[in-house]
């Protein structure tokens, strides 16, 4: 009896012991003596503790310090991100990181120690395989370059940065600055406890749910994130599978040696959206799309095409020529983002464009370029993305409204805030409904049958850029939307894409329309939203009159190339306009023709005295016409 | 009492010379040793008189022979260490009047033979070069920590085995090491030298260690790392 007391005794300390050692240093890849688990491990020397620490050195150390120092001078961790936020720059990294980088730095032979164990002898314990230094290329070597690893050597400081989670000093959990007080510095420490790998990669408390990074990160809205909420699998790169909103900031971040400078992404830019099971061609996730051929098409926003120019924050320097870009960030917060695609007859901005910023327009009178700009963050309406570089903000100075910059589609680009100016006559209810469009005249908006059944809202609806201006296949679930790339000029979208040119290249006229010519119906960009023709009617009595049915009698004759906006009503151009608003052709009526419009009082109710013309059409009419 | 100390010591000693580690080790610094460090004198062959005598002045139970260091040490601190380490006390002391280089090591105060008998003689400087790892000199910066209550980091640091009272004697014991502190209450006990060191030596055990550090067993007697 008392035997088999004896024997459970000793078993139960067996198992303790067993245990205790089962969260030790001894089983990690910390244990450089000859028996440890990992590659890199001593040909002979059996004691643990010998290659950092030591009872006694001859050296002003700290903690007993053993390892021989690294006397290497790192590039520190930089962003436009801190700079603007003017958080103070780090320091070069304080004597306990250091510690660890005697090793990880890669210049200091790993067995490199003031006190070996042969009794008071400096010298280098050896490793097996003739290993000195961590080899070049193993992650854990993190070389002198620290653009691409977690700042250490800096200091912390909600003040400056709101995002940072602030609690009073000293902390009490096992994440400590080095020291723990308010002037203490984010050191290698910090996060990781070099005897413990209870936790993974040493480090002081779990990351699952990336709750290390959350300690000190509160990026606003993250919460509620698709990239914090999602259950769609993923499968990192040497990690099992979870899904994206377990991994959370690591879909996107590594704390070390990322190809993405700065903001510690794992790769540059947009890749690091495009990586597997995101939104690249490699494979997409479940629920998620692939941006990256939209990215590739004809017509499209240089996502793909230029890199490094972008900046966190920008502004109207960074956007401007020659820094002009689209990142995927410019658009959308990829800490905020949310699923969901924008409704009609708002312009309140979207779920997937949720925390972006933008700038709203100050006022100007009517067809001037507005020059004062508040940045507004987060964007409330979806404009004011498209603003930031379609505007004087990111355009400059453009008197007519026209750049010289060349677009994609072959036109120079224009200013859109001075199209959408609040004091124009005419506009495409982008920023503000009809009835708030104050530079129009009554009646301010169309009449509910110049609009398709969608758009049932007439004068108080808005609209976003991207209703008009998007991906080529509208209807696919399976493929983006947004206007990210398309085949068509303009990346216009909705079933029908071709404006001012038809699918053969020719100018649209009211003949397509009333001899069913070139697939006007599916075709002609504006009768996604206005029906013109339909049902044996005329929805005006412009349209509708023959004389301005003849086949040579284009569009673009009355109305702007540029259907944005206009310093006329119902975007009427007049012939003294220049291009692109007009479109300049080398027909008579390929170019505006109009001198002087002035609005009916409904859609029909016009009459020749309508409109005036230098000569030509229905000759000179007197009264007032709009400037 | 202190007669029946002192005989206690002196059966003790002639125990101990019987099967000395001491013996030739480099606490051996009588003529005979092999030691590198070791008296030129000829006559000068006792090896436990370096630091004991029978007739000892001092009055604690060591018989201790020699004068004692007066220095004032830097003392370790760390950011990680909570408790103040004081100067050295208790048997560390008595380590120090040699380690820490400022009192010759013929420093003896009751040499062998009749009236204060000869005065032992050292080559060089006769103390220990505080340049090498064997002289600490006064800076214990860089030292283990030493002198200070085990139980006070104990109760704050869960990664410090807790120590274990038997009767009076206090230690800390794993794997089977175990190591003892200087004091008879968990309280008041104290890490010194002579926790991790034995100057007699102990056989098969380099550098006058209680126990071999091979894999470390000797940090990890306390430290759960
Ligand atoms: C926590 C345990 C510990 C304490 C306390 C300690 N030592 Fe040591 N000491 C060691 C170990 C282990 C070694 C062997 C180091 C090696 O292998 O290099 C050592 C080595 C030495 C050496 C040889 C020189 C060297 O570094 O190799 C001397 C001399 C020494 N100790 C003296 C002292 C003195 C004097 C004290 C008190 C002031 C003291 N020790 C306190 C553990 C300790
Ligand atoms: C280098 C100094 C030194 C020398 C030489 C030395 N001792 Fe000691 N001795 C000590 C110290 C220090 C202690 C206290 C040890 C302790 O605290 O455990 C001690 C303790 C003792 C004790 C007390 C019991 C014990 O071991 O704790 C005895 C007995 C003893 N020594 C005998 C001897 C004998 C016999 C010799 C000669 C063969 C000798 N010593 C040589 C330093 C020395
Ligand atoms: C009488 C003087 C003296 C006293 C007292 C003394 N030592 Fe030493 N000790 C020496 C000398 C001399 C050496 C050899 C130094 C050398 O070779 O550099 C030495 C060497 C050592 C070594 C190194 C052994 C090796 O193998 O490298 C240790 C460890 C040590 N002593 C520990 C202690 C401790 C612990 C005490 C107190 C308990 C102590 N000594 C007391 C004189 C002393
Ligand atoms: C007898 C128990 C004991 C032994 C054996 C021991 N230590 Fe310690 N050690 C302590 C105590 C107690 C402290 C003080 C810890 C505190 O208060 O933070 C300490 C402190 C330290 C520190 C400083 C920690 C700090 O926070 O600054 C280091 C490093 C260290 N020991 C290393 C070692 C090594 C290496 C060994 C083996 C050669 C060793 N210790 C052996 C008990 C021991």
């Amino acid at each position: 009896m008392r035997l088999l007391n004896y024997i459970i005794l000793i078993t139960v300390s067996i198992l303790l012991q067993v245990s205790a050692w089962s969260q030790s240093i001894v089983n990690t890849k910390h244990n450089l003596s000859i028996t440890g688990p990992g590659a890199i491990k001593a040909s002979g020397e059996t004691q643990v503790c010998v290659f950092c620490h030591t009872p006694h050195s001859k050296q002003a150390t700290v903690q007993l310090w053993n390892h021989q120092p690294t006397a290497a001078n790192y590039s520190l961790y930089s962003s436009d991100y801190l700079t603007s936020k003017s958080y103070p720059s780090g320091s070069q990294p304080n004597e306990k990181s250091k510690l660890c980088l005697a090793c990880h730095d890669g210049t200091i032979a790993i067995g490199a120690v003031y006190n070996t164990t042969a009794s008071g002898s400096i010298g280098t314990i050896a490793l097996s395989g003739g290993v000195t230094t961590i080899p070049a290329g193993s992650a854990s070597n993190l070389g002198t370059a620290f653009m691409n690893d977690h700042p250490v050597g800096f200091g912390y400081d909600p003040t400056k940065d709101a995002e940072l989670v602030s609690r009073s000093w000293p902390w009490t959990s096992a994440v400590k600055l080095s020291p723990n007080t308010a002037e203490g510095k984010v050191e290698c420490p910090t996060c990781h406890e070099p005897h413990n790998n209870t936790n993974g990669k040493f480090l002081q408390i779990s990351n699952i749910n990336a709750a290390l990074c959350a300690f000190c990160h509160n990026k606003t809205n993250w919460a509620g994130s698709i990239h914090k909420t999602s259950t769609q699998s993923y499968t990192p790169t040497g990690s099992a599978t979870t899904t994206i909103g377990e991994w959370s900031c690591r879909n996107c971040h590594q704390s070390h040696n990322g190809q993405g400078v700065p903001y510690l992404l794992k790769l540059p830019e947009e890749n690091t959206c495009y990586q597997t099971g995101c939104h690249g061609t490699t494979s997409t996730g479940v629920n998620t799309k692939n941006i990256q051929t939209q990215a590739n098409k004809t017509y499209k926003h240089p996502v793909n095409t230029i890199s490094g120019l972008h900046k966190n924050p920008d502004n109207s320097t960074s956007l401007n020529v020659p820094n002009r870009h689209a990142e995927c960030y410019d658009c959308h917060n990829p800490h905020q983002a949310k699923d969901g695609l924008h409704t009609l007859k708002s312009n309140a901005v979207s779920n997937v464009l949720t925390g972006a910023w933008g700038v709203t327009p100050g006022s100007a009178t009517i067809w001037t370029q507005p020059t004062s700009f508040t940045v507004t963050n987060p964007v409330v309406q979806e404009n004011q993305i498209c603003f930031k570089c379609h505007s004087y903000y990111g355009l400059g100075v453009a008197v007519t409204g026209v750049t010289t910059i060349l677009g994609p589609s072959g036109i120079n680009l224009t200013d859109q805030a001075m199209e959408y100016n609040i004091a124009n006559k005419s506009v495409h209810p982008v920023s503000v409904s009809l009835n708030n469009q104050t530079g129009a005249t009554t009646p301010r908006p169309l009449a509910a049958a110049q609009m398709s059944a969608a758009w049932n809202g007439v004068g108080t609806q808005t609209m976003y850029c991207s209703d008009c201006h998007g991906n080529d296949q509208p209807t696919s679930t399976t493929v983006p939307q947004g206007p990210h790339g398309s085949a068509y000029k303009f990346m216009l979208t909705g079933n029908a894409k071709y404006w001012p040119l038809n699918a053969a290249g020719s100018l649209w006229t009211l003949d397509d329309i009333r001899n069913n010519r070139n697939n006007w119906s599916t075709n002609l960009f504006c009768v996604n939203c206005h029906p013109i023709y339909s049902g044996g009617t005329w929805r005006n009595n412009v349209h509708s009159r023959s004389n301005h049915q003849g086949a040579g009698i284009k569009c673009v004759a009355c109305h702007v190339t540029v259907p944005h906006g206009s310093k006329r009503s119902r975007l009427i151009g007049y012939r003294t306009d220049i291009s692109p608003y007009n479109y300049n052709g080398t027909g008579q009526y390929e170019k505006l023709v109009i001198s002087g419009f002035r609005k009916a009082s409904g859609p029909n109710s016009y009459s020749t005295s309508n409109c005036t013309f230098t000569s030509g059409c229905h000759g000179t009419e007197s009264g007032t016409f709009e400037p | 009492m202190k007669f029946v100390l002192i005989v206690a010591v002196v059966l003790l000693i002639v125990a101990i010379t019987g099967s000395a580690q001491i013996r030739n080790s480099k606490h051996d610094l009588s003529f005979t040793s092999t030691a590198t460090t070791k008296t030129t004198s000829s006559s000068y062959t006792e090896v436990c008189v370096f630091c004991h005598t029978p007739h000892s002045s001092d009055n604690t139970s060591l018989l201790w022979n020699r004068t004692y260091s007066n220095a004032t040490y830097q003392v370790y601190s760390s950011p990680t260490m909570e408790q103040a380490v004081p100067q050295p006390g208790g048997v560390s002391k008595n380590c120090l009047s040699c380690h820490d280089g400022t009192v010759a090591l013929a420093s003896v105060i009751n040499n062998p033979g009749s009236s204060g008998g000869i005065q032992p003689v050292f080559s060089g400087t006769g103390m220990i070069d505080t340049t090498g790892f064997t002289g600490m000199g006064m800076n214990l910066t860089n030292d283990h920590p030493i002198s200070f209550v085990y139980n006070t980091s104990q109760a704050t640091d869960p990664d410090l085995r807790a120590a274990t009272v038997t009767g009076s004697k206090v230690t800390v014991s794993n794997a089977g090491t175990s190591l003892t502190l200087y004091g008879t209450t968990a309280a008041t006990a104290t890490l010194e030298c002579g926790t991790c060191h034995d100057p007699h030596g102990v056989s098969g055990v380099p550098t006058f260690l209680r126990a071999s550090n091979d894999a470390s067993v000797l940090c990890f007697t306390c430290h759960i790392k």
